[in-house]
């Protein structure tokens, strides 16, 4: 299996709250977990200059596969499906 | 030939403005960069860049990056480029299936220039506008269907096919002139996934961001679902920015890594260490 498609087969796999990343050792696979907390940030609207704030919410990483490859972790994401 | 968006009108006036977008009392920003505070704006129209006009003749330019050889293709609403007419209506089950039955093949198009240029889709990228694009982008097989909606219960004539023929190709490429572009596509040398994985690692890392790039679930303009670049907090608990969206797993590491490349002081700037 190629890496690209094996990219593929993770989100397939993950729906998609999920994250592939690369380690010094690999790729690990993480899952992305809303945390329930808010913070507000303060931006400014493209089309008009209006600066605005908005909340949103805080997301944590959790960690659910870690492999050397990617067609490796595809074949872990198999087995770590929510 | 007479621009296939604004049918020659060139300016779309007295648009809405976008502060108005969610406002209950319905009054305009005073300072609004888009229409000055009057709650309407004028809008060139994109395609044509005002012109009202599209051009009735298109060269396609194709260049390979490793040797500069270039091919040419002559696109001309004039003598226009043989359709293929499928043997069964097209999937879409729209009452546009008899018109929808007409596709343009420019991926057997891009494909002849590829062995011309000794160049594949396994080997190269395709560049346009100095970004890596997927082919099928502006190379898929192009539907030749009326972009105004017109309903052909029946078998259209040859004339009828010809006009929208003339349309859907001056839409695909004349709207790329509009915007300032040239009809010039490169083939740039590609590495293997794993490889642009482990340079993008190497830009990101070799920076000391506190940030590590992440690839996931993009949402592509169009509302389709493709790949994601992101620079985010090794914790996850902060995006700093984009790198780059792409249908495809490869365009979209690409992507991320020319952005990096290009933008790597600014990023240096702005980025936490």
């Amino acid at each position: 299996m190629k890496a690209a498609e094996a990219a593929g087969l993770i989100a397939s796999r993950m729906s998609t709250d999920f994250a592939i990343t690369r380690t010094q050792t690999g790729y690990a696979l993480k899952r992305i977990e809303m945390t329930g907390r808010k913070r507000t940030i303060a931006f400014k609207m493209p089309g008009t200059g209006e600066m605005t704030t908005m909340d949103v919410p805080v997301f944590r990483d959790r960690i659910v596969a870690e492999a050397p490859a990617l067609p490796e972790l595809a074949e872990k994401a198999k087995s770590r499906r929510r | 030939m007479q621009c296939t968006n604004c049918k020659g009108k060139k300016v779309f006036k007295n648009q809405k403005c976008w502060c108005l977008d969610g406002k209950k009392d319905k009054k305009p920003l005073a300072n609004c960069k888009m229409c000055g505070g009057t709650g309407k704006f004028d809008s060139t129209c994109p395609y044509c860049n005002g012109s009202g006009q599209m051009p009735d003749m298109y060269t396609l330019t194709f260049v390979n990056s490793d040797n500069g050889k270039i091919v040419q293709r002559v696109l001309d609403l004039n003598n226009l480029p043989i359709l293929r007419k499928t043997d069964s209506p097209n999937p879409y089950k729209t009452r546009l299936s008899h018109i929808c039955r007409y596709e343009l093949l420019l991926n057997e198009l891009l494909d002849e220039v590829m062995i011309e240029l000794g160049c594949s889709r396994q080997s190269h990228f395709l560049y346009f506008d100095n970004s890596p694009i997927e082919e099928w982008a502006d190379f898929g097989s192009l539907m030749v269907w009326d972009s105004g909606y017109v309903q052909y219960k029946r078998e259209p004539s040859e004339k009828e096919v010809e006009a929208v023929e003339r349309s859907v190709i001056a839409s695909h490429f004349g709207w790329k002139i509009g915007q300032g572009s040239s009809l010039i596509w490169e083939f740039r040398k590609r590495q293997t996934t794993e490889e642009l994985l482990d340079k993008l690692y190497a830009l990101v890392s070799s920076r000391g961001y506190s940030y590590e790039f992440r690839v996931t679930e993009g949402n592509i303009a169009t509302g389709e679902s493709g790949w994601g670049v992101w620079l985010v907090s090794k914790d996850g608990k902060e995006r700093y920015a984009e790198l780059a969206i792409a249908y495809t797993f490869d365009v979209a590491l690409q992507s991320a890594i020319d952005y990096v490349q290009k933008d790597i002081d600014e990023l240096d700037q702005r980025v936490k260490k």
